[in-house]
């Protein structure tokens, strides 16, 4: 009986009644681009919709008649449009909205997007106006540096790109760019991003409490669009340095096409000629996009480069040879080696104005081979044990992805829709470490995830709920996972109340090699084909609300119970024969909250976040399961980035943070570790410390405040140099690093006879950079 | 403008103000108050290698001391040369005694200088020390390593064999002599079987003869393992011994002269 009453009641849900549901797509009218987050109203109600990702709206249960649709967006003139609606759905293919000049306000760094319609957004985001990353210029317009100034992101490093969500480790977050994963997002020379931020549209990333459409990461998604190109004219920004160049262009490309190419390449100079260390860093993004009818065409490419090969040889022949007087043999070094690149084909037709089928086929891919090295030997002429170092990394790590995904969004009646989709992945992993060198050592996995999920929205009144389930697996292991999803969103009066709940399991791993690298830069990726997927439940609550029309804050508070974990660490992998031998199996929790006030007051705009965390983690094989403190675990993290419009040409920045120090591992005592050669019989040492426990003592405080200055140029040489190129735009900007020696990161602390610990700051002294770039 | 600049400046050097009254470090400097004395678990820490290349006596034992950071900076001696070093063979029963080296130039290393261990043979380690927990450790001295016979070729840039692999030899490192220079290759090893190795050299070299080692598992997983000199940094210890620190193992070796 019950499943004829559900029965009958999903076919109801899904019958088309006598409301009508329009439909389409908002564009910028010059340059084609789909806009998001523009408010589509049906004027005279409260009703309406605000474009997605890819700038498609529905508003439904439109009744019979003559209606006004109030199309608006900060940046675009507001649009009325009037449609005759009858008895069957309508589709407005491109609805083209005009750009206006922004006053002299705040700069528009929180997206506005949906400030009068809430924006479907998943339950736990931050989003953030690309615009941010030209406007601050201590950001060097890097995407991991912006999001890094995000209550829910923590450092793993200063040095290191990879960073921590939530209690949760950095192989944990996945990085798409246009829905394609990219495996190793980060240069390693310098940790930036490998995305050209003039190729940026948006910048979305989750943060928890992620729909069944996200699965194959438990911790965060970031999701990243680029621009789609200009549809009647070449637009672009070209930035010339002494160590490379960047650029971008945006053009049409044909009836209803568009295509834009970025990319960049830098060289350092000083380390090539000084140094003899040849090194490149590039990357290189392309997007074509195109309308058939009813359906969006895009295909997008993307690859990025990294080669360094940097010895001491080269900068000790400034020194004087007495300077390794005593030293035998000494080298120091690093070689690395990395490629990214993605390929795919991404479509979105509107069967129906109320059917949406979306498709995506890619090819990705990331190569990484880093070495390091550091060696010397004090010979001992006098007990004939030389003392020295010989200290060695290698790792190779490749991971190769090809990807179909595919779903279909049905906009039934009664405020609901539904999403079915599809995920199939086709992984190869291929891992070698330590230095042997036998071509065939090392490991190649092979291995196929897939996914299917239902995701049911409804909106009743001020609720809306999202349920959602999602099944996976890794198909060598045949058991189907189950990940159901639950969140939902009630306005009372002035606030929005957010819960959130969702299992999630992950099919892969990363290794932790931050204790054999100096710093880690890349994610070393290997299967878990052997073995349980890693698996949490996560809860989010929070609530939302406004303090004035443009001044918004949020509290948030999170428990994640990390119930399926694993350590791979590089002295197990490098020792392993097998790789069952390499993986520690554990558990771990996290939880905390999260204060963000974000908005614009007059020319002020930014945000400030505070957040108090905690993470643990247990694992058999260390220290015999012992409850330790998670590697990223800073309980108090303060954060603010603060602009101000002085001008309508000058823009003044200030990012400043405050969080508490690492747990870090403080060693009990010292012993010799030794090494052998077997031809000589010869013994060598090399001190070492005793390290019984994990994250036994925290770090100070750690402190920073950087600001930045940018300005359009109007007079001057940088103007009238742009203007003889034919350039639209010439920008300056600079950033003051440190300006009152307020920076407090200690890295290491080192003994130093008759003193004790002492610790080192490598960002201690202030500096300023500048730059110059055009645009056309 | 004027009292908006004025706010401005007061605000930061209020902000200022509460910076530097905080309780915060003025420099990247002292160590973190807090920190705790942590409790250090004295030992001996020791290389022991047990050698089957039919050369009598070049077995040997280093015997130090693990200590707290403050004496490894200044300079303390960490060599013990006052530990009895014994060894006992479980398939013969024998025991023998390794004794300090005489010559102080060599302080911590013991010898027996006519132990020549047994390849296939099980041996069990027992140091004590005056102070110190006693040590103890085992090893099983793997097989000689065995070129399959007739696979030997060399050429005038190319020399090749099959070596017989054996499941108790878990590392195997071969060495090419060139006269004024080895070649050296190095590969894991979990079983039986034959394995075929190339080395290719230059032209106008004569290689001279192979060197050929194989080692058992604790000297595997030691001399593979990383010394960390990263500070505060957590490494596992890599030991294989019991009661102490560092390594006890054995190592077999095969000599070819062409």
């Amino acid at each position: 009986m019950n499943r004829r009453w559900l029965f009958g009641f999903l076919i109801l849900c899904a019958l088309p009644l006598q409301a009508v549901n329009i439909s389409g797509f908002v564009t910028d009218q010059k340059t084609g681009e789909t806009i998001i987050g523009a408010n589509v109203i049906l004027q005279g109600t409260a009703r309406g919709a605000a474009t997605d990702v890819k700038g498609f709206f529905i508003i439904r249960n439109v009744e019979s008649g003559k209606v006004v649709l109030h199309f608006s967006h900060i940046a675009y003139q507001d649009l009325f449009k009037e449609i005759n609606v009858e008895d069957k759905n309508i589709f407005l293919n491109q609805v083209a909205l005009e750009p206006r000049s922004l006053q002299t306000e705040a700069v528009e760094v929180v997206g506005q997007r949906g400030t009068l319609i809430q924006r479907d957004m998943d339950i736990a985001s931050f989003e953030v106006d690309p615009i941010v990353l030209t406007e601050m210029p201590q950001l060097s317009k890097d995407v991991f540096r912006l999001l890094k100034l995000s209550p829910s992101v923590t450092i793993s490093d200063p040095f290191s790109p990879l960073y921590y969500v939530r209690g949760s480790d950095p192989g944990e977050n996945l990085v798409q760019l246009d829905g394609m994963t990219i495996y190793n997002p980060q240069h390693f020379m310098g940790s930036n991003a490998v995305f050209n931020p003039y190729a940026i549209k948006n910048i979305e990333m989750l943060v928890g409490g992620f729909d069944a459409e996200y699965g194959g990461r438990n911790s965060s998604i970031l999701n990243i669009s680029s621009r789609e190109g200009h549809q009647s004219e070449v637009h672009g920004e070209f930035k010339p340095s002494t160590s490379g160049i960047s650029g971008a262009i945006e053009f049409p490309a044909g009836r209803n096409a568009t295509a834009m190419f970025s990319g960049r390449i830098i060289s350092d100079l000083s380390y090539r000629v000084l140094m003899g260390s040849p090194n490149l860093m590039a990357d290189f993004n392309s997007a074509y996009q195109t309308t058939i009818k009813k359906t969006r065409l895009r295909l997008s490419g993307f690859y990025a480069r990294d080669y360094l090969d940097y010895s001491i040889d080269n900068l000790l022949l400034f020194f004087p040879e007495e300077v390794l007087e005593g030293f035998e043999e000494f080298e120091e070094g690093f070689i690395t080696n990395t490629s990214n690149r993605a390929l795919g084909i991404q479509t979105s037709s509107v069967l129906m104005p109320n059917l949406l089928w979306e498709s995506q086929l890619y090819y990705s891919a990331s190569h990484v081979d880093n070495q390091t090295y550091f060696s010397y030997i004090i010979e001992d002429t006098t007990f004939g044990t030389d003392v020295g170092i010989n200290f060695k990394t290698r790792i190779e790590n490749s991971i190769d992805d090809v990807t179909l995904k595919t779903n279909l969004s049905y906009f039934t009646f009664w405020n609901q829709s539904w999403k079915l989709g599809l995920e199939i992945n086709r992984l190869r992993f291929k891992n070698r470490l330590g230095y042997f060198d036998l071509k065939n050592s090392g490991s190649t996995y092979f291995t196929t995830l897939e996914a299917f999920y239902l995701q049911d929205k409804i909106e009743i009144g001020r609720l809306l709920v999202k349920i959602g389930l999602r099944n996976s697996r890794d198909i060598n292991k045949i058991k189907w996972r189950q990940e159901p999803r639950l969140s939902a969103t009630c306005k009372i009066s002035d606030l929005t109340v957010k819960l959130a709940y969702g299992h999630y399991y992950q099919y892969l791993t990363t290794m932790d090699s931050k204790n054999n690298e100096f710093v880690q830069f890349m994610e070393y990726y290997t299967t878990l084909r052997d073995y349980d997927p890693l698996f949490s439940v996560q809860y989010i609550a929070g609530i939302e609300g406004r303090l004035s029309p443009r001044l918004n804050y949020s509290i948030t508070a999170y428990y994640k119970d990390l119930r399926n974990l694993y350590r791979y660490s590089y002295e197990s992998g490098g020792l392993a024969l097998t790789q069952q031998q390499t993986i520690d199996q554990g558990k771990g929790k996290s939880y905390g909250c999260e204060f963000l006030m974000r908005g614009e007051i007059s020319k002020l705009s930014g945000w400030i976040g505070y957040t108090y965390s905690k993470g643990t983690r247990n694992y058999p094989l260390l220290l015999n399961g012992k409850t330790i403190l998670f590697d990223g675990d800073q309980p108090h993290n303060f954060k603010t980035v603060i602009l101000y419009k002085l001008t309508e040409d000058i823009t003044a920045s200030s990012v400043f943070q405050f969080t508490s120090g690492f747990p870090k591992t403080w060693e009990t005592g010292m012993l010799m570790h030794y090494f052998y050669d077997p031809l000589e019989n010869s013994l060598g040492v090399t001190p070492t410390s005793i390290t019984p426990t994990k994250n036994n003592v925290r770090y100070p405080p750690r402190l920073s405040w950087d600001v930045g200055w940018k300005k359009q140029l109007r007079d001057g040489f940088g103007y009238y140099l742009a203007e003889y190129l034919g350039a639209d735009e010439a920008v300056f900007s600079m950033t003051i690093r440190n300006p009152l020696f307020l920076h407090r990161d200690p890295q290491w602390y080192f003994y130093f006879p008759n003193y004790g610990y002492y610790g080192f700051d490598f960002e201690f002294l202030p500096s300023i950079t500048a730059d110059y770039s055009i645009r056309f | 403008m004027k009292k908006r600049i004025n706010i401005i400046c007061w605000l930061l050097i209020i902000l200022l103000v509460s910076i530097y009254t905080c309780d915060l470090p003025t420099q990247p400097g002292p160590m973190p108050k807090d920190l705790i004395d942590l409790k250090f678990e004295p030992g001996l820490n020791i290389f022991g290698v047990l050698r089957a290349d039919s050369i009598a006596g070049s077995s040997f034992f280093h015997v130090e001391r693990a200590v707290k950071t403050k004496e490894m900076y200044e300079g303390g001696d960490l060599a013990d040369t006052t530990a009895t070093v014994k060894l006992t063979d479980t398939l013969s029963n024998a025991t023998c005694w390794f004794n300090p080296a005489t010559d102080t130039a060599y302080d911590g290393y013991y010898y027996n200088s006519n132990f020549m261990p047994q390849p296939e043979h099980h041996y069990q380690l027992e140091i004590q020390s005056a102070i110190l927990p006693t040590l103890q450790a085992e090893t099983t001295v793997p097989r000689k390593p065995v070129i399959v016979p007739g696979s030997l070729d060399i050429t005038s840039q190319r020399v090749s064999f099959e070596l017989q692999l054996s499941s108790d030899t878990y590392q195997y490192n071969v060495y090419l002599n060139l006269g004024s220079y080895f070649i050296e290759k190095q590969f894991s090893n979990n079983r039986d079987g034959i394995f075929k190795i190339e080395f290719e050299f230059p032209s106008g070299q004569l290689p001279t003869g192979l060197t050929i080692i194989g080692y058992d598992q604790n000297l595997t997983t030691y001399l593979n393992s990383s010394p960390s000199f990263i500070p505060q940094t957590f490494h596992e210890m890599v030991t294989t011994v019991e009661n102490g620190y560092g390594c006890f193992g054995s190592l077999a070796m095969t000599t070819i002269q062409f």
